[in-house]
Protein backbone atom coordinates (compact mmCIF):
# COMPACT_ATOMS: atom_id res chain seq x y z
CA UNK A 1 0.00 0.00 0.00
CA UNK A 2 1.57 2.42 -1.24
CA UNK A 3 0.74 6.70 -0.71
CA UNK A 4 2.22 9.05 -3.80
CA UNK A 5 2.85 12.44 -2.12
CA UNK A 6 4.32 15.81 -3.64
CA UNK A 7 3.38 19.78 -4.02
CA UNK A 8 1.26 20.69 -6.54
CA UNK A 9 1.99 20.44 -10.28
CA UNK A 10 4.82 17.42 -9.56
CA UNK A 11 3.47 14.62 -11.57
CA UNK A 12 1.44 12.69 -9.28
CA UNK A 13 -1.72 12.53 -11.66
CA UNK A 14 0.56 11.90 -14.55
CA UNK A 15 2.48 9.27 -12.94
CA UNK A 16 -1.39 7.77 -12.21
CA UNK A 17 -2.24 8.21 -15.67
CA UNK A 18 0.69 6.37 -16.92
CA UNK A 19 0.13 3.65 -14.36
CA UNK A 20 -3.10 3.09 -15.51
CA UNK A 21 -2.99 2.94 -19.03
CA UNK A 22 -4.51 6.07 -19.83
CA UNK A 23 -1.41 7.42 -20.74
CA UNK A 24 1.51 6.83 -23.11
CA UNK A 25 4.93 7.01 -21.43
CA UNK A 26 7.66 8.84 -23.72
CA UNK A 27 9.91 6.29 -22.54
CA UNK A 28 9.57 3.49 -20.58
CA UNK A 29 7.57 0.49 -20.15
CA UNK A 30 4.54 -0.35 -17.47
CA UNK A 31 4.74 -4.22 -16.85
CA UNK A 32 1.92 -5.98 -15.40
CA UNK A 33 2.91 -9.73 -14.97
CA UNK A 34 5.85 -8.77 -17.07
CA UNK A 35 3.73 -7.56 -19.91
CA UNK A 36 4.01 -3.64 -21.06
CA UNK A 37 0.18 -2.48 -20.66
CA UNK A 38 0.36 -0.85 -24.16
CA UNK A 39 0.78 -4.64 -25.09
CA UNK A 40 -2.21 -5.64 -23.42
CA UNK A 41 -5.45 -5.27 -25.03
CA UNK A 42 -8.24 -2.63 -23.21
CA UNK A 43 -10.05 -5.36 -21.39
CA UNK A 44 -7.30 -7.71 -20.39
CA UNK A 45 -5.72 -3.92 -18.45
CA UNK A 46 -9.13 -3.21 -16.96
CA UNK A 47 -8.93 -6.48 -15.30
CA UNK A 48 -5.27 -5.82 -13.69
CA UNK A 49 -5.93 -2.56 -12.98
CA UNK A 50 -9.31 -0.65 -11.23
CA UNK A 51 -9.07 2.98 -11.07
CA UNK A 52 -11.53 5.55 -8.77
CA UNK A 53 -11.31 8.55 -10.36
CA UNK A 54 -11.28 11.73 -7.92
CA UNK A 55 -14.11 12.89 -9.68
CA UNK A 56 -17.58 10.94 -10.99
CA UNK A 57 -19.67 13.37 -12.32
CA UNK A 58 -22.06 14.08 -9.02
CA UNK A 59 -25.44 13.79 -11.01
CA UNK A 60 -25.36 11.00 -12.75
CA UNK A 61 -28.88 9.29 -12.46
CA UNK A 62 -28.01 5.45 -12.84
CA UNK A 63 -28.57 3.67 -9.31
CA UNK A 64 -25.35 2.59 -7.36
CA UNK A 65 -26.38 -0.84 -8.42
CA UNK A 66 -25.96 0.04 -11.73
CA UNK A 67 -23.00 1.86 -11.52
CA UNK A 68 -21.34 -0.70 -9.31
CA UNK A 69 -22.28 -3.35 -12.14
CA UNK A 70 -20.40 -1.67 -14.74
CA UNK A 71 -16.74 -2.49 -12.81
CA UNK A 72 -18.28 -6.05 -14.51
CA UNK A 73 -17.63 -4.24 -18.06
CA UNK A 74 -14.25 -5.89 -18.30
CA UNK A 75 -15.41 -9.18 -18.21
CA UNK A 76 -19.16 -9.06 -19.67
CA UNK A 77 -19.20 -9.87 -23.96
CA UNK A 78 -21.17 -7.46 -25.77
CA UNK A 79 -24.15 -9.27 -26.11
CA UNK A 80 -24.47 -11.14 -22.67
CA UNK A 81 -25.40 -10.27 -19.77
CA UNK A 82 -24.30 -10.23 -15.81
CA UNK A 83 -23.35 -14.00 -15.07
CA UNK A 84 -23.68 -15.45 -11.14
CA UNK A 85 -20.18 -14.66 -10.34
CA UNK A 86 -20.51 -10.83 -11.84
CA UNK A 87 -23.78 -10.57 -8.98
CA UNK A 88 -21.56 -11.74 -6.46
CA UNK A 89 -18.32 -9.51 -7.52
CA UNK A 90 -21.30 -6.46 -7.13
CA UNK A 91 -22.66 -7.49 -4.12
CA UNK A 92 -19.27 -8.05 -2.23
CA UNK A 93 -18.18 -4.86 -3.59
CA UNK A 94 -21.55 -3.28 -2.24
CA UNK A 95 -21.03 -5.10 0.99
CA UNK A 96 -17.09 -3.96 1.20
CA UNK A 97 -17.97 -0.85 1.13
CA UNK A 98 -20.94 -0.85 3.35
CA UNK A 99 -23.43 1.00 0.55
CA UNK A 100 -25.83 -2.59 0.14
CA UNK A 101 -28.76 -0.52 2.04
CA UNK A 102 -27.96 2.42 -1.15
CA UNK A 103 -28.35 0.08 -3.85
CA UNK A 104 -31.36 1.23 -4.87
CA UNK A 105 -30.83 4.65 -4.53
CA UNK A 106 -29.67 6.60 -7.51
CA UNK A 107 -25.61 7.69 -7.39
CA UNK A 108 -27.31 11.89 -7.88
CA UNK A 109 -29.22 11.17 -4.65
CA UNK A 110 -26.17 10.56 -2.25
CA UNK A 111 -23.91 12.68 0.12
CA UNK A 112 -20.36 13.06 -0.92
CA UNK A 113 -18.82 10.45 0.90
CA UNK A 114 -21.82 7.54 -0.33
CA UNK A 115 -20.67 8.71 -3.54
CA UNK A 116 -16.88 8.29 -2.92
CA UNK A 117 -17.60 4.66 -1.69
CA UNK A 118 -19.93 3.81 -4.63
CA UNK A 119 -17.00 4.57 -6.82
CA UNK A 120 -15.11 2.52 -4.74
CA UNK A 121 -17.17 -0.34 -5.01
CA UNK A 122 -17.46 0.41 -8.62
CA UNK A 123 -13.61 -0.46 -8.93
CA UNK A 124 -13.51 -3.11 -6.64
CA UNK A 125 -16.24 -4.77 -8.72
CA UNK A 126 -13.71 -5.38 -11.12
CA UNK A 127 -11.93 -7.40 -8.95
CA UNK A 128 -8.59 -6.67 -10.12
CA UNK A 129 -4.77 -7.29 -8.14
CA UNK A 130 -4.18 -3.76 -8.36
CA UNK A 131 -6.07 -0.46 -7.29
CA UNK A 132 -4.92 3.07 -7.89
CA UNK A 133 -6.91 5.83 -6.06
CA UNK A 134 -6.74 10.10 -6.60
CA UNK A 135 -6.83 11.70 -4.12
CA UNK A 136 -9.64 9.70 -2.95
CA UNK A 137 -10.20 11.01 0.55
CA UNK A 138 -10.22 14.66 0.19
CA UNK A 139 -14.25 15.21 -0.42
CA UNK A 140 -14.38 13.67 3.43
CA UNK A 141 -15.40 13.90 6.39
CA UNK A 142 -12.70 12.80 8.83
CA UNK A 143 -14.57 9.46 9.81
CA UNK A 144 -15.33 8.87 6.11
CA UNK A 145 -11.40 9.40 5.63
CA UNK A 146 -10.51 6.98 8.56
CA UNK A 147 -13.17 4.71 7.22
CA UNK A 148 -12.24 4.39 3.44
CA UNK A 149 -8.62 4.27 4.56
CA UNK A 150 -9.32 1.34 7.25
CA UNK A 151 -11.43 -0.42 4.18
CA UNK A 152 -8.13 -0.22 2.08
CA UNK A 153 -5.55 -1.50 4.54
CA UNK A 154 -8.11 -4.25 5.29
CA UNK A 155 -8.56 -5.67 1.08
CA UNK A 156 -4.82 -4.82 1.45
CA UNK A 157 -4.62 -7.78 4.01
CA UNK A 158 -7.33 -9.80 2.77
CA UNK A 159 -7.08 -10.02 -0.87
CA UNK A 160 -3.26 -9.01 -1.13
CA UNK A 161 -4.78 -6.38 -3.14
CA UNK A 162 -1.86 -3.78 -4.67
CA UNK A 163 -3.02 -0.03 -3.55
CA UNK A 164 -1.67 3.09 -4.81
CA UNK A 165 -2.84 6.68 -4.18
CA UNK A 166 -2.40 9.93 -4.99
CA UNK A 167 -2.54 11.50 -1.21
CA UNK A 168 -2.38 14.85 -0.44
CA UNK A 169 -2.59 14.64 3.34
CA UNK A 170 0.92 13.85 4.64
CA UNK A 171 -0.46 12.76 7.82
CA UNK A 172 -2.85 10.28 6.74
CA UNK A 173 -0.31 8.89 4.03
CA UNK A 174 1.74 8.38 7.02
CA UNK A 175 -0.86 7.25 9.27
CA UNK A 176 -2.52 4.48 7.04
CA UNK A 177 -0.01 3.38 4.32
CA UNK A 178 3.12 0.93 4.08
CA UNK A 179 4.93 3.26 1.93
CA UNK A 180 5.35 6.62 0.63
CA UNK A 181 7.08 7.50 -2.38
CA UNK A 182 7.40 11.79 -2.51
CA UNK A 183 7.64 12.59 -6.11
CA UNK A 184 9.31 17.18 -7.15
CA UNK A 185 9.29 18.32 -10.65
CA UNK A 186 8.35 14.93 -12.25
CA UNK A 187 10.86 13.07 -9.99
CA UNK A 188 10.80 10.78 -7.70
CA UNK A 189 12.59 12.20 -4.79
CA UNK A 190 11.99 9.35 -1.92
CA UNK A 191 10.63 6.27 -1.78
CA UNK A 192 10.25 4.15 1.30
CA UNK A 193 8.60 3.35 5.02
CA UNK A 194 6.81 6.44 6.18
CA UNK A 195 8.87 7.38 9.44
CA UNK A 196 11.96 6.95 6.96
CA UNK A 197 10.58 9.16 4.34
CA UNK A 198 9.91 12.16 6.72
CA UNK A 199 12.95 11.98 8.25
CA UNK A 200 15.11 12.09 5.48
CA UNK A 201 14.42 15.81 4.22
CA UNK A 202 12.08 14.79 0.77
CA UNK A 203 9.96 16.89 2.20
CA UNK A 204 11.67 19.64 1.61
CA UNK A 205 9.99 19.76 -1.75
CA UNK A 206 6.93 21.08 -0.51
CA UNK A 207 8.77 24.68 0.19
CA UNK A 208 7.10 25.15 3.42
CA UNK A 209 7.92 25.21 7.41
CA UNK A 210 7.32 21.80 8.80
CA UNK A 211 8.00 20.32 12.05
CA UNK A 212 8.05 16.14 12.18
CA UNK A 213 6.38 14.67 15.73
CA UNK A 214 5.37 11.21 16.85
CA UNK A 215 2.43 10.35 17.31
CA UNK A 216 1.26 10.49 20.98
CA UNK A 217 -0.45 7.16 20.77
CA UNK A 218 1.26 5.17 18.02
CA UNK A 219 4.43 6.72 17.74
CA UNK A 220 4.25 7.37 14.31
CA UNK A 221 6.17 10.42 12.37
CA UNK A 222 3.51 13.13 11.59
CA UNK A 223 4.02 16.24 9.98
CA UNK A 224 2.72 20.00 11.39
CA UNK A 225 3.19 23.15 9.99
CA UNK A 226 5.37 25.41 11.96
CA UNK A 227 4.35 29.01 11.91
CA UNK A 228 7.14 31.67 12.02
CA UNK B 1 -38.75 -6.78 -17.90
CA UNK B 2 -37.83 -4.55 -20.80
CA UNK B 3 -40.17 -5.60 -22.92
CA UNK B 4 -43.25 -4.77 -20.60
CA UNK B 5 -41.73 -1.22 -20.50
CA UNK B 6 -41.66 -1.21 -23.91
CA UNK B 7 -45.32 -2.21 -24.52
CA UNK B 8 -46.96 0.98 -23.76
CA UNK B 9 -44.98 2.97 -26.06
CA UNK B 10 -45.57 0.39 -28.72
CA UNK B 11 -49.66 0.99 -28.37
CA UNK B 12 -49.27 4.35 -28.39
CA UNK B 13 -47.38 4.40 -31.38
CA UNK B 14 -49.87 2.31 -33.15
CA UNK B 15 -52.76 4.39 -31.65
CA UNK B 16 -51.40 7.36 -33.43
CA UNK B 17 -50.56 5.62 -36.32
CA UNK B 18 -53.85 4.42 -37.04
CA UNK B 19 -55.38 8.23 -36.21
CA UNK B 20 -52.94 8.80 -39.07
CA UNK B 21 -53.77 6.54 -41.87
CA UNK B 22 -57.87 7.41 -40.76
CA UNK B 23 -57.62 11.01 -40.84
CA UNK B 24 -57.37 12.41 -44.16
CA UNK B 25 -58.43 14.95 -46.27
CA UNK B 26 -60.53 12.40 -48.26
CA UNK B 27 -63.08 11.17 -46.42
CA UNK B 28 -62.84 7.78 -46.58
CA UNK B 29 -65.41 6.08 -43.68
CA UNK B 30 -63.07 4.44 -40.99
CA UNK B 31 -65.14 1.02 -41.44
CA UNK B 32 -63.99 0.76 -44.90
CA UNK B 33 -60.66 2.03 -43.88
CA UNK B 34 -60.22 -0.59 -41.98
CA UNK B 35 -61.60 -3.11 -43.97
CA UNK B 36 -59.23 -1.95 -46.95
CA UNK B 37 -56.54 -2.24 -44.76
CA UNK B 38 -57.21 -5.61 -43.72
CA UNK B 39 -57.75 -6.72 -47.55
CA UNK B 40 -54.70 -5.78 -47.88
CA UNK B 41 -52.79 -7.96 -45.33
CA UNK B 42 -54.70 -10.68 -46.41
CA UNK B 43 -56.94 -10.86 -43.28
CA UNK B 44 -60.79 -9.70 -45.01
CA UNK B 45 -62.13 -11.88 -47.33
CA UNK B 46 -65.16 -10.55 -47.69
CA UNK B 47 -66.45 -8.46 -50.74
CA UNK B 48 -64.62 -5.45 -52.37
CA UNK B 49 -67.30 -2.62 -52.39
CA UNK B 50 -64.68 0.13 -52.33
CA UNK B 51 -63.77 1.94 -55.54
CA UNK B 52 -60.19 1.12 -56.53
CA UNK B 53 -59.45 4.79 -55.86
CA UNK B 54 -60.00 4.46 -51.87
CA UNK B 55 -57.61 1.44 -52.32
CA UNK B 56 -55.29 3.11 -53.40
CA UNK B 57 -55.24 6.51 -51.45
CA UNK B 58 -54.84 4.11 -48.51
CA UNK B 59 -52.19 1.91 -49.38
CA UNK B 60 -49.97 4.27 -51.69
CA UNK B 61 -50.20 7.57 -49.51
CA UNK B 62 -51.56 7.24 -46.34
CA UNK B 63 -49.78 4.25 -45.24
CA UNK B 64 -46.50 5.41 -46.59
CA UNK B 65 -46.70 8.80 -44.83
CA UNK B 66 -47.57 7.44 -41.74
CA UNK B 67 -45.02 4.31 -42.30
CA UNK B 68 -42.34 7.60 -43.15
CA UNK B 69 -43.36 9.02 -40.31
CA UNK B 70 -42.72 6.70 -38.10
CA UNK B 71 -39.18 5.49 -39.63
CA UNK B 72 -38.32 9.24 -39.61
CA UNK B 73 -39.06 9.93 -36.20
CA UNK B 74 -37.35 6.73 -35.16
CA UNK B 75 -33.87 7.31 -36.81
CA UNK B 76 -33.71 10.96 -35.80
CA UNK B 77 -34.66 9.91 -31.79
CA UNK B 78 -31.93 6.99 -31.60
CA UNK B 79 -29.46 9.50 -33.58
CA UNK B 80 -30.18 11.87 -30.71
CA UNK B 81 -29.69 9.29 -27.61
CA UNK B 82 -26.21 8.37 -29.77
CA UNK B 83 -25.27 11.64 -29.79
CA UNK B 84 -26.15 12.91 -26.76
CA UNK B 85 -24.55 9.89 -25.40
CA UNK B 86 -21.17 10.41 -27.43
CA UNK B 87 -20.78 13.71 -27.53
CA UNK B 88 -21.45 13.58 -23.32
CA UNK B 89 -23.78 16.60 -23.97
CA UNK B 90 -27.50 16.61 -23.73
CA UNK B 91 -28.48 18.96 -25.77
CA UNK B 92 -26.36 17.35 -28.72
CA UNK B 93 -29.63 16.47 -31.71
CA UNK B 94 -28.60 15.91 -35.19
CA UNK B 95 -30.95 19.36 -35.96
CA UNK B 96 -29.10 21.13 -33.43
CA UNK B 97 -25.17 20.24 -34.08
CA UNK B 98 -26.01 20.64 -37.99
CA UNK B 99 -26.08 16.92 -39.05
CA UNK B 100 -29.74 17.22 -40.30
CA UNK B 101 -28.60 20.49 -42.36
CA UNK B 102 -25.47 18.60 -43.48
CA UNK B 103 -27.01 16.09 -45.13
CA UNK B 104 -30.04 18.06 -47.00
CA UNK B 105 -26.68 19.99 -48.91
CA UNK B 106 -25.50 16.64 -49.81
CA UNK B 107 -29.22 15.40 -50.93
CA UNK B 108 -29.92 18.90 -52.84
CA UNK B 109 -26.44 18.71 -54.61
CA UNK B 110 -27.42 15.11 -55.51
CA UNK B 111 -30.68 16.13 -56.59
CA UNK B 112 -29.28 18.67 -59.14
CA UNK B 113 -26.51 15.75 -60.43
CA UNK B 114 -27.45 15.46 -64.46
CA UNK B 115 -27.08 11.91 -64.00
CA UNK B 116 -28.47 9.81 -61.02
CA UNK B 117 -26.82 6.09 -60.28
CA UNK B 118 -29.19 3.98 -57.90
CA UNK B 119 -28.24 0.53 -56.72
CA UNK B 120 -30.78 -1.44 -55.28
CA UNK B 121 -32.53 1.81 -54.43
CA UNK B 122 -29.56 2.95 -52.79
CA UNK B 123 -28.51 6.34 -54.73
CA UNK B 124 -26.77 9.48 -55.05
CA UNK B 125 -28.96 10.97 -52.99
CA UNK B 126 -28.19 8.78 -49.46
CA UNK B 127 -24.70 8.51 -50.31
CA UNK B 128 -24.28 12.42 -50.81
CA UNK B 129 -26.46 12.97 -48.05
CA UNK B 130 -24.58 10.63 -45.83
CA UNK B 131 -21.19 11.95 -46.51
CA UNK B 132 -21.59 15.50 -45.89
CA UNK B 133 -23.69 14.70 -42.84
CA UNK B 134 -19.93 13.26 -41.72
CA UNK B 135 -18.13 16.05 -42.48
CA UNK B 136 -20.40 18.35 -40.90
CA UNK B 137 -19.98 15.80 -37.93
CA UNK B 138 -15.99 15.91 -38.30
CA UNK B 139 -16.03 19.80 -38.61
CA UNK B 140 -18.84 20.39 -35.52
CA UNK B 141 -16.88 17.53 -33.36
CA UNK B 142 -13.19 19.47 -34.25
CA UNK B 143 -14.28 22.47 -33.80
CA UNK B 144 -16.41 22.12 -30.67
CA UNK B 145 -14.10 20.04 -28.56
CA UNK B 146 -11.71 21.25 -26.01
CA UNK B 147 -9.69 19.18 -24.08
CA UNK B 148 -11.62 16.18 -24.16
CA UNK B 149 -15.01 17.28 -23.95
CA UNK B 150 -17.47 18.97 -26.10
CA UNK B 151 -18.92 21.70 -23.99
CA UNK B 152 -22.35 22.59 -24.87
CA UNK B 153 -21.35 26.09 -25.53
CA UNK B 154 -18.95 25.41 -28.47
CA UNK B 155 -21.06 22.66 -29.18
CA UNK B 156 -23.83 24.82 -29.79
CA UNK B 157 -21.93 27.76 -31.27
CA UNK B 158 -20.22 25.62 -33.79
CA UNK B 159 -23.23 23.71 -34.68
CA UNK B 160 -25.25 27.21 -35.07
CA UNK B 161 -22.94 28.69 -37.61
CA UNK B 162 -22.35 25.23 -39.40
CA UNK B 163 -26.09 24.89 -40.06
CA UNK B 164 -26.52 28.48 -40.86
CA UNK B 165 -23.51 28.18 -43.96
CA UNK B 166 -24.83 24.46 -44.92
CA UNK B 167 -28.56 25.88 -45.18
CA UNK B 168 -27.18 28.93 -47.29
CA UNK B 169 -25.68 26.35 -49.65
CA UNK B 170 -28.52 24.59 -50.32
CA UNK B 171 -30.52 27.57 -50.79
CA UNK B 172 -28.21 28.89 -53.24
CA UNK B 173 -27.56 25.49 -54.78
CA UNK B 174 -31.64 25.62 -55.42
CA UNK B 175 -31.67 29.12 -56.29
CA UNK B 176 -29.50 28.24 -59.67
CA UNK B 177 -31.15 24.77 -60.12
CA UNK B 178 -34.49 24.11 -62.49
CA UNK B 179 -35.79 21.52 -59.40
CA UNK B 180 -36.70 24.43 -57.02
CA UNK B 181 -40.09 23.13 -56.19
CA UNK B 182 -39.08 19.46 -55.23
CA UNK B 183 -36.23 21.43 -53.13
CA UNK B 184 -37.97 23.72 -51.41
CA UNK B 185 -40.57 20.88 -50.02
CA UNK B 186 -37.99 18.64 -48.84
CA UNK B 187 -36.20 21.69 -47.05
CA UNK B 188 -39.64 22.48 -45.22
CA UNK B 189 -39.72 19.32 -43.84
CA UNK B 190 -42.05 17.42 -45.83
CA UNK B 191 -43.19 13.68 -46.12
CA UNK B 192 -45.17 14.48 -49.22
CA UNK B 193 -42.33 12.94 -51.02
CA UNK B 194 -42.47 9.55 -49.49
CA UNK B 195 -42.83 7.23 -51.83
CA UNK B 196 -43.59 3.47 -51.06
CA UNK B 197 -40.52 2.01 -53.34
CA UNK B 198 -37.91 4.94 -51.20
CA UNK B 199 -39.13 2.92 -48.12
CA UNK B 200 -38.74 -0.07 -48.65
CA UNK B 201 -35.22 0.08 -49.13
CA UNK B 202 -34.79 3.07 -46.78
CA UNK B 203 -36.93 1.43 -43.79
CA UNK B 204 -35.22 -2.19 -43.49
CA UNK B 205 -31.99 -0.25 -43.42
CA UNK B 206 -33.18 2.43 -40.45
CA UNK B 207 -34.85 -0.54 -39.01
CA UNK B 208 -31.85 -2.38 -38.91
CA UNK B 209 -29.55 0.36 -37.39
CA UNK B 210 -31.80 1.17 -34.49
CA UNK B 211 -32.05 -2.51 -33.83
CA UNK B 212 -28.51 -2.51 -33.97
CA UNK B 213 -27.83 0.68 -31.74
CA UNK B 214 -29.01 -1.68 -28.84
CA UNK B 215 -25.84 -3.36 -28.88
CA UNK B 216 -23.76 -0.43 -27.64
CA UNK B 217 -25.90 0.14 -25.03
CA UNK B 218 -23.59 -1.08 -22.32
CA UNK B 219 -20.75 0.77 -23.40
CA UNK B 220 -22.46 3.38 -24.17
CA UNK B 221 -24.05 3.40 -20.27
CA UNK B 222 -20.27 3.19 -19.33
CA UNK B 223 -18.93 6.20 -21.44
CA UNK B 224 -21.73 8.17 -19.19
CA UNK B 225 -18.55 8.13 -16.22
CA UNK B 226 -16.19 9.72 -18.95
CA UNK B 227 -13.92 8.97 -21.24
CA UNK B 228 -11.01 8.51 -19.42
CA UNK B 229 -13.18 6.08 -16.76
CA UNK B 230 -14.62 4.45 -19.42
CA UNK B 231 -11.61 3.19 -20.87
CA UNK B 232 -10.34 2.22 -16.94
CA UNK B 233 -13.30 -0.42 -17.25
CA UNK B 234 -12.05 -1.66 -20.81
CA UNK B 235 -14.07 -0.32 -23.25
CA UNK B 236 -12.54 1.43 -26.61
CA UNK B 237 -13.24 4.75 -26.04
CA UNK B 238 -12.29 6.06 -29.70
CA UNK B 239 -13.72 2.99 -31.39
CA UNK B 240 -17.31 2.87 -29.63
CA UNK B 241 -17.10 6.79 -30.27
CA UNK B 242 -16.71 5.95 -34.01
CA UNK B 243 -19.46 3.39 -34.31
CA UNK B 244 -21.86 5.36 -32.60
CA UNK B 245 -21.55 8.57 -34.71
CA UNK B 246 -21.50 6.54 -37.91
CA UNK B 247 -24.65 4.72 -36.91
CA UNK B 248 -26.51 8.42 -36.08
CA UNK B 249 -25.09 9.91 -38.92
CA UNK B 250 -26.54 7.33 -40.93
CA UNK B 251 -29.54 7.83 -39.07
CA UNK B 252 -29.84 11.04 -39.92
CA UNK B 253 -28.69 11.02 -43.61
CA UNK B 254 -31.76 8.59 -44.09
CA UNK B 255 -34.26 10.53 -41.95
CA UNK B 256 -33.30 13.77 -44.53
CA UNK B 257 -33.82 12.17 -47.42
CA UNK B 258 -36.90 10.85 -46.49
CA UNK B 259 -38.67 13.99 -44.77
CA UNK B 260 -36.46 16.89 -45.14
CA UNK B 261 -35.23 18.68 -42.03
CA UNK B 262 -37.59 17.54 -38.82
CA UNK B 263 -35.82 19.69 -35.69
CA UNK B 264 -36.02 18.55 -32.05
CA UNK B 265 -36.89 15.36 -32.50
CA UNK B 266 -33.43 13.83 -31.40
CA UNK B 267 -33.94 15.76 -28.04
CA UNK B 268 -37.69 15.43 -27.53
CA UNK B 269 -38.07 11.55 -27.57
CA UNK B 270 -34.18 10.47 -25.82
CA UNK B 271 -35.18 13.10 -22.91
CA UNK B 272 -38.89 12.74 -22.59
CA UNK B 273 -37.68 8.55 -22.02
CA UNK B 274 -35.00 9.71 -19.52
CA UNK B 275 -37.49 11.44 -16.97
CA UNK B 276 -39.51 8.18 -17.34
CA UNK B 277 -37.24 4.97 -17.76
CA UNK B 278 -33.79 6.65 -16.61
CA UNK B 279 -30.49 6.96 -18.30
CA UNK B 280 -29.85 3.14 -18.91
CA UNK B 281 -29.41 2.62 -22.91
CA UNK B 282 -30.79 -0.96 -22.93
CA UNK B 283 -33.91 0.89 -22.63
CA UNK B 284 -33.36 4.06 -23.58
CA UNK B 285 -32.33 3.55 -27.15
CA UNK B 286 -35.36 1.44 -28.18
CA UNK B 287 -37.81 3.58 -26.25
CA UNK B 288 -36.80 6.70 -27.84
CA UNK B 289 -37.08 5.16 -31.33
CA UNK B 290 -41.01 4.41 -30.33
CA UNK B 291 -41.50 7.49 -28.79
CA UNK B 292 -40.10 9.29 -31.70
CA UNK B 293 -42.08 7.54 -34.34
CA UNK B 294 -45.05 8.10 -32.35
CA UNK B 295 -43.77 12.32 -32.35
CA UNK B 296 -43.59 12.44 -35.59
CA UNK B 297 -46.45 10.51 -37.24
CA UNK B 298 -48.29 12.64 -34.72
CA UNK B 299 -47.00 15.80 -35.29
CA UNK B 300 -47.53 15.00 -39.27
CA UNK B 301 -51.24 14.25 -38.02
CA UNK B 302 -51.52 17.78 -36.70
CA UNK B 303 -49.72 19.27 -39.46
CA UNK B 304 -52.38 18.04 -41.77
CA UNK B 305 -54.75 18.79 -39.53
CA UNK B 306 -54.27 22.04 -37.92
CA UNK B 307 -54.93 24.50 -40.81
CA UNK B 308 -56.53 21.61 -42.75
CA UNK B 309 -56.67 22.01 -46.18
CA UNK B 310 -53.45 23.71 -46.09
CA UNK B 311 -50.68 21.91 -44.27
CA UNK B 312 -48.16 23.30 -42.17
CA UNK B 313 -44.58 22.69 -42.66
CA UNK B 314 -43.87 19.14 -40.56
CA UNK B 315 -41.12 20.73 -38.91
CA UNK B 316 -42.76 23.82 -37.58
CA UNK B 317 -44.94 21.45 -35.53
CA UNK B 318 -41.84 19.74 -33.90
CA UNK B 319 -40.36 22.85 -33.11
CA UNK B 320 -43.33 24.29 -31.35
CA UNK B 321 -43.05 21.33 -28.79
CA UNK B 322 -38.81 21.19 -29.37
CA UNK B 323 -37.91 24.27 -29.28
CA UNK B 324 -39.16 24.96 -25.67
CA UNK B 325 -38.03 21.81 -24.35
CA UNK B 326 -34.44 22.60 -25.95
CA UNK B 327 -34.64 26.19 -23.83
CA UNK B 328 -35.58 24.54 -20.82
CA UNK B 329 -32.70 22.05 -20.85
CA UNK B 330 -30.64 24.69 -21.65
CA UNK B 331 -31.43 26.67 -18.75
CA UNK B 332 -31.01 23.72 -16.66
CA UNK B 333 -27.57 22.80 -17.75
CA UNK B 334 -26.42 26.49 -16.74
CA UNK B 335 -26.58 24.49 -13.29
CA UNK B 336 -25.10 20.67 -13.28
CA UNK B 337 -26.73 18.42 -16.24
CA UNK B 338 -25.31 14.99 -17.45
CA UNK B 339 -27.29 12.81 -19.61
Amino acid sequence: MLALVGPNGSGKTTLLRILSGSLRPDAGDVTAGGTALTHLGRRHVARTIAVVPQHTDPSLLFSVADLVAMGRSPYVSLLGSLTAEDRRAVAAALRATEIEHLAGKRFADLSGGEQQRAALATALAQATPFLLLDEPTVHLDLHHQHRLLELLSRLRQERDLGVLAVMHDLNLAALYFDHIAVLGGGRLLEAGPPDAVLRSGALRVFDAPLVTLAHPENGRLQVLLDRD
Amino acid sequence: MAVLRLAPLLAALLAVAAAGILYSSTAIAPAQTLRILLAGVGLYTGHRTWPAADALIIWQLRVPRVAAAALVGGALAVAGALYQAVLRNPLADPYVIGTAAGAQLGMIAALLLPVQVALLGFGTLQVFAFITASLTVLVVYGLARTGGRTPIVTLLLAGFVLSSFLISASTFLMMISNRIEQAMQWTMGSLDVSEMTQLTVVGPVILFLVAGSVLLARPLDVMMLGEEQAGHLGIHVERLKLVAVVVATLLTALAVTLAGIVAFVGLVAPHAIRLIYGPGHRLLLPSSALVGATFVVGADLISRVALAPVPIPLSIVTAVIGAPLFLHLLRRSKRTYSV
